[in-house]
């Protein structure tokens, strides 16, 4: 019987050996797949959420997928560029903005959906060339600094020239998609959902081959190795600009998959905020520079966590008015975040990713281990 | 050149013919990679001019190229405290040296277009080809991070090479290395100028290996030039002695 099962159980390994092996080599050749994969792993997990018990969580999961991608973008200026920004969500709010500007128009007239992407796409791209002048000028804290004000001086135009004071709603079918289809927030949310992750996976999909390419190869060079860098022909100036040209793009990518998705701006005080900013920094330190899944893996761990458990356990926790209104305040979800940042860079400076490649080594360790003290059984 | 107060280089002048190995020898602190700064134009405040001789004959002023255009003109250097990507692998760094050959644009790179595809192909193969020339293609997708210093050295030569230079300018390649590999880069640098036919010009501490290797030798001390000479003769130049005898007391 045990013999029995013990055949069965080495049979299956040996097939799931395969498998993975032939997995792994297919996508060791073509590893965008790894993310389209992912997306539809996306898709049936949105699809569970969504036809189960609580289908307003596939809120979070949008959410979080559109920040591990802006996350994904500061990552190729943090990771890969050395560089620093905290004006990511001044960018994703302007985004968001401008496409309910463009595409409501109360003000300057109503703009077909995809040509509203196509401008404020340019003009995120200008706001990155804008960005990249600073880094010119100042590294490090300085930098930080100065980008970080570069969003307040965004949040206090728009609140002088009111151009986003009319109101966050940005529903009513005026995002119309190919002809006359117009997909509203209460109706069409599985749809919006898809275009999420379609989104993301091809924004994920360029972001890695940008920094597979010699582009990426020269981001690191301008961080690491600067002196290299300009003896071997790579403009440290230009590439910087770049690397803030493309993370702003990304992050505006971000704020129109919002709006789009959510219907809704979000207001620049309570929203795109100095707050976010900094929670997108630390889902690229607490998931790891460099990888989108480490991108992914912050997010679930700084917004996922709080925002599925947290925010019922607080609700708990007040409606037992155990500490009452005051814990809301203290932020519980917040101290979470702190924590995991802390402990990220006490145990794993790399990331939390890396916490799959130990588990990894152990447990192929731990293989080998079982294959010697089998081959030591088979020599008695 | 001067830094604040203190002249780096003084009146220093010397010519290097095609093909030559040169060697640049000075106590510590002579100078030495300042005046490799100034050629590769890190350094432009500098007075006086570095000519280089191009292509069809005329001599150029350096001082008029960017710091970044050094590399087009086949100028390639390494440098004394390793720069290198320590998270990248290996054939990645080298890699960095082909910059000035990536014909292709960000859209392309974006979504990988047939021809990054091929043009990544052809420099890789190339990478390998210079990789396996210097005996360290095995690493080839090791990361550079804990990787032996000799082999890190190496990776700095490979990522000159890879920017088919016609003067090579190596800042100490032989510091670190034990009396084996030392040897090696001894024969690896004569086969790059008699295989490549590259110009060599380096700074050099250990005395065997200059003496051995270089065509002609040039000494130097606090920024001003003591001799240019064959080897033997500059080992036995009374200022050249004066200056490394004087030094240690
Ligand atoms: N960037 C700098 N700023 C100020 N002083 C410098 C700078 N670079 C070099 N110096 C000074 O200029 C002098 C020459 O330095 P250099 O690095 O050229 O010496 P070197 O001959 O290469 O010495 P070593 O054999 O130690 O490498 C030294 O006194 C050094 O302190
Ligand atoms: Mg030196």
């Amino acid at each position: 019987m045990t013999k029995k099962l013990k055949k069965a159980l080495t049979f299956f390994d040996h097939h799931v050996s395969c498998i993975s092996r032939r997995v792994h080599r297919v996508l060791s050749s073509i590893p965008q797949l790894q993310f389209v994969l992912f997306g539809l792993a996306m898709v049936i997990v949105g699809y569970i959420v969504y036809t189960g018990s609580s289908p307003g969580n596939i809120n979070v999961l949008a959410i979080i997928m559109i920040y591990s991608m802006v996350a994904l973008g500061l990552n190729l200026l943090l990771g890969y560029g050395g560089l620093i920004s905290l004006s990511t969500a001044p960018v994703m709010g302007l985004a968001a903005h401008g496409m309910r500007i463009l595409v409501v128009g109360e003000q300057f007239g109503q703009v077909n959906y995809f040509l509203a992407i196509v401008i404020v796409l340019v003009l995120s791209v200008f706001m990155g060339l804008l960005i990249g002048l600073l880094s010119l000028k100042m590294e490090g804290i300085y930098l930080a600094i100065a980008t970080l004000f570069f969003g307040y001086i965004i949040a206090e135009l728009a609140g002088a020239f009111e151009l986003f004071s009319y109101g966050q709603s940005a529903r009513m079918g005026a995002i119309t998609f190919f002809g006359d289809t117009s997909l509203s927030w209460i109706h069409d949310i599985w749809t919006l959902y898809l275009i999420v992750v379609a989104t993301v996976t091809l924004v994920v999909i360029g972001l890695y081959n940008i920094l597979k390419s010699p582009t990426g190869r020269a981001f690191m060079a301008i961080s690491r190795s600067q002196h290299a860098a300009l003896a071997m022909g790579i403009s440290v100036r230009r590439y910087r600009f770049l690397a803030f040209v493309i993370s702003t793009v990304v992050a505006a990518i971000g704020g129109i998959l919002y709006v789009t998705f959510r219907q809704r701006t979000g207001a620049f005080d309570s929203r795109w905020n100095l707050e976010l900013s900094l929670i997108l920094l630390a889902i690229v330190v607490v998931g790891g520079l460099k990888s989108f899944f480490g991108m992914f893996l912050g997010a679930m761990i700084i917004i996922g966590i709080p925002e599925f458990y947290f925010e019922r356990i607080e609700a708990f926790i007040i409606n037992r008015g155990w500490f009452g209104e005051s814990f809301r305040m203290l932020g519980f979800s917040d101290v979470f975040a702190g924590l995991m940042i802390v402990l990220a860079i006490l145990f794993y400076p790399r990331g939390a990713i890396m916490i799959f490649y130990t588990l990894k080594a152990k447990l192929i360790a731990l293989k080998q281990r079982k294959a010697g003290r089998d081959v030591s059984i088979d020599v008695e | 050149m001067y830094f604040g107060g203190l002249k780096a280089v003084d009146d220093l002048s010397f010519t290097i013919e095609k093909n030559q190995i040169v060697g640049l020898i000075g106590p510590n602190g002579a100078g030495k990679t300042t005046v490799f700064n100034c050629v590769t134009q890190f350094y432009k405040n500098y007075e006086g001019r570095v000519l280089y001789s191009t292509e069809d004959g005329e001599a150029l002023d350096l001082r008029t190229i960017d710091v970044t255009k050094i590399v087009r003109l086949g100028i390639a250097r390494t440098f004394q405290n390793l720069e290198l990507i320590p998270d990248a692998t290996v054939i990645d760094n080298v890699l960095i040296g082909a910059a000035q050959d990536v014909k292709t644009n960000l859209f392309d790179h974006l979504v990988r277009t047939p021809r990054t595809r091929q043009q990544n192909r052809e420099l890789r193969e190339r990478a390998i080809e210079i990789l396996e020339f210097l005996n360290i293609a095995l690493l080839k997708d090791m990361y550079v991070l804990g990787l032996p210093y000799g082999v890190k050295k190496k990776v700095e030569i490979a990522r000159a090479l890879i920017a088919n230079p016609k003067l090579m300018i190596l800042d100490e390649p032989a510091a670190g290395l034990n009396e084996q590999e030392t040897q090696e880069l001894e024969t690896l640098i004569r086969k790059i100028r008699d295989d490549y036919g590259i110009t060599v010009l380096l700074i050099e501490h250990d005395m065997r290996f200059v003496m051995n290797l270089c065509d002609i030798v040039c000494a130097i001390n606090f920024g001003k030039l003591l001799a240019v000479d064959k080897p033997a003769a500059i080992q036995k130049n009374p200022l050249v002695q004066e200056a490394y005898l004087g030094k240690e007391d």
